[in-house]
């Protein structure tokens, strides 16, 4: 048994470039997200009619159909149409966009959390619009969207695995290949879990960190759960 | 606390209306108010007090009449910008900048509005700040301070700007009893220095003691108003004398 | 493309549909049961149920459903028992989602107030009763958006099941395309069907939601 866990082992090496691929593309994606996040939740709330209908049209699109499919269509769609990209580069596309979409959602509802006094009183104070938006609204914005920025984050990590289906040598599809030529599937699979859960928790905590020291107050992320009922609590 | 008499009202409102829906809050409103004078609005939860007020500061527009504040006429929409900056609000909820420092608070509209030089600013804002006794607070962040030292930093942040009315919407309602007190005084305070105030309270004896005029508004309409000895011991309307009944005596 | 061409395009696609439904009814009331189970375990169970179902949730919201599924797959044929796609499926997202359903249910949980609690305990009903009666009701109005939101979650990762090998909806797409080519119409009429049943979905939990930070 430990035999096989030790050839699992010498394996190492492209576990951890494919954790790397992985990681790039993560990074990537969650960057051009971001910016299309942004641009997106802007246009929702434009004036302009048009603006706000290409944004939701942008957003109910991708929410409402499935990851893989997106993926596919970058992959094997663009090229009829000319475009022809590597797998590495169609995830990159594909997620981006896809989370773009989730981002802006979240974006937006972040800028309608901050209390409307907040607007009312930098109004007062002399305040410029857009000047109201900067310092007042977007801080504390940021502040509110932050967790869930960092959920989409972990949430892309865990969906390259999907680009296994397009070939790309990422852990899963690392994986895969390990698999079917050693066969010692518990294994295989059981390091490529851990090293999806090291990449995440990795992921979570630089995040947490980030956020005690961005922010004022310091903000924390993970939660304590308040439990009615936890029969651990000493208290009577 | 004394009122001049001889120069024109800084705030008018002539046949003011308003409507949020079918809800008819305020029905042909006049009201003046003078150069220094402390005007106490108070009234049931509806009576329209709060949104006479929010009207007077530019945070709503009457359906209808006109609104003369600072000599800006409110009631048109191409001039009513220029009230912002001018006017100070302080709100029942504080709306402190929770991202900011209290001295960060008060230097924001400084810095960004008026354009001052950061040196300048924080120059004014600890003034501002030493008037209201929280100069030694001044890096503390909102959630370091207790409901009525923020409340007290808000009233620096507007005092900072040097308005020429300071308007106060029901600022002690969401505070602890025992921290009432340090807000009132400070209000006091600025009466005494002269301030244009219009104040939403439900503080009867901040109205008593501070108030030139105490207005009693009930359904949209102003009931009773008058100098505060002879509003609270003798009320003219039924209305008025039930309110304070309810409201004075538990 | 040719009408004939489309129509039997779309009588694959149908069919693949049918099967993403079914696959989806089925995962739904698994993964319901399951995370209602653990959220249950979780909140009032002894520690040692309790932190079961806590790491089975953090377990499974932290890797793949892509690796979830293929342990499953993989695994039962490594045992010597064979296994069709389709059960892998149902087994794989339920567990998976399980363990979303699991902190939905525990945070509309935690969000009945306290003293919903503590007013039964007084009322004399036991803490079985209290849940039942008092406390999960109360829990519809929170958790249903969110839930639904899940279960639209769960309707579009039906299509990596595909990747197992299962015929439904995005596996037939491929496999017209596989043969016929033409991947932006049929991947777009695949995008459609998708399209009709998860949008309702997402209107009505748009539309009801009050913590719009999902």
């Amino acid at each position: 048994m430990s035999y096989q866990w030790l050839t699992l082992w010498g394996y190492l090496p492209d576990f951890i470039r494919a954790g790397w691929l992985t990681l790039q593309i993560t990074l990537l994606a969650f960057c051009l997200a971001l910016a299309l996040g942004l641009v997106a939740a802007l246009a929702s709330a434009a004036r302009t009619r048009v603006l706000r209908l290409a944004a939701s049209c942008y957003i109910e699109l991708i929410r409402n159909t499935p990851i893989l499919l997106q993926i596919f269509i970058v992959f094997f769609g663009l090229p009829s149409l000319g475009l022809h990209m590597s797998a590495y580069t169609a995830g990159v596309i594909a997620f981006g966009v896809n989370v773009g979409a989730y981002l802006a959602e979240v974006f937006r509802a972040g800028i309608q959390s901050v209390p409307k006094g907040q607007r009312e009183a930098a109004s007062i104070l002399g305040l410029e619009r857009s000047q109201v938006f900067v310092s007042v609204v977007l801080p504390q914005a940021a502040r509110a969207v932050y967790p869930a920025i960092v959920n989409n984050l972990i949430q892309l990590l865990l969906g390259t695995s999907l680009l296994s289906g397009i070939a790309l040598p990422e852990l899963t599809g690392t994986a895969t290949v390990i698999n079917s030529r050693t066969l010692l599937y518990l294994q295989t699979f059981t390091f490529t879990l851990i090293s999806y859960l090291i990449l995440s928790n990795a992921l979570s905590w630089i995040a947490e960190q980030i956020g005690k020291r961005s922010f004022h107050p310091p903000l924390v992320l993970k939660q304590r759960s308040r439990n009615p009922l936890a029969r651990r609590s000493s208290r009577a | 606390m004394t009122a001049d008499n001889s120069t024109k009202p800084v705030i008018t409102l002539s046949g003011v209306s308003k409507a949020f829906g079918a809800t008819k809050v305020l029905q042909e409103i006049n009201l003046d108010v003078k150069l220094g004078e402390v005007l106490v609005l108070i009234g049931a939860s509806g009576s329209g007090k709060s949104t006479v007020l929010r009207i007077m500061a530019g945070l709503e527009t009457a359906d209808a009449g006109e609104v003369w504040v600072n000599e800006v006429p409110l009631h048109d929409a191409r001039r009513a910008r220029e009230i912002r900056g001018h006017v100070g609000m302080v709100f029942q909820q504080f709306n402190l900048f929770p991202h900011k420092t209290a001295l960060g608070n008060v230097t924001l509209a400084l810095i960004k509005a008026r354009k001052m030089a950061p040196d300048e600013a924080k120059r004014r804002a600890i003034a501002a700040l030493e008037r209201v006794g929280l100069a030694e607070r001044a890096e503390h962040y909102p959630s370091q301070l207790s409901g009525g030292q923020q409340q007290r930093v808000a009233i620096a942040r507007s005092l900072a700007v040097e308005p020429r009315i300071m308007f106060f919407d029901e600022a002690t309602s969401a505070l602890d009893p025992e921290l009432v007190g340090e807000v009132t005084e400070v209000m006091r305070g600025l009466a005494r220095d002269g301030m244009t105030m219009v104040v939403v309270t439900h503080e009867m004896g901040f109205a008593r003691k501070t108030a030139d005029r105490v207005v009693f508004m009930d359904k949209g309409v102003i009931a009773e108003q008058g100098e505060p000895e002879a509003f609270f011991t003798s009320p003219q309307q039924e209305r008025t004398r039930q309110f304070l009944h309810r409201v004075l005596d538990h | 493309m040719s009408t004939e061409l489309l129509m039997a395009s779309l009588s694959t696609l149908l069919q693949g549909l049918l099967v993403t439904l079914l696959l989806s009814v089925c995962a739904i009331a698994g993964g319901t049961l399951i995370g209602l189970l653990a959220a249950v375990l979780r909140s009032f169970g002894p520690w040692g149920t309790s932190t079961i179902a806590k790491l089975y949730t953090e377990l499974f919201r932290g890797t793949p459903i892509l690796i979830t599924l293929m342990f499953i797959y993989f695994g039962v044929s490594y045992f010597g028992y064979s296994i069709n796609e389709f059960a892998a499926g149902v087994i794989g997202m339920s567990i998976y989602q399980g363990a979303y359903i699991a902190e939905i249910f525990r945070s509309g949980i935690e969000a009945v107030p306290k003293g919903q609690w503590e007013v039964s305990q007084i009322l004399g009903l036991t803490r079985t009763q209290a849940f039942f009666s008092v406390v999960l009701p109360q829990t519809r109005k929170i958790v249903l958006p969110p839930l639904i939101g899940q279960y639209l979650s769960l309707i579009k990762d039906t299509s990596i099941v595909s990747m197992i090998g299962l015929s439904e909806l995005m596996r037939g797409g491929q496999g017209i395309v596989d043969r016929i080519g033409k991947p932006i119409e049929i991947y777009g009429l695949v995008a459609v069907l998708y399209f009709i049943v998860c949008f309702p979905l997402s209107q009505w939990v748009r539309h009801h939601d009050r913590r719009s930070l999902l």
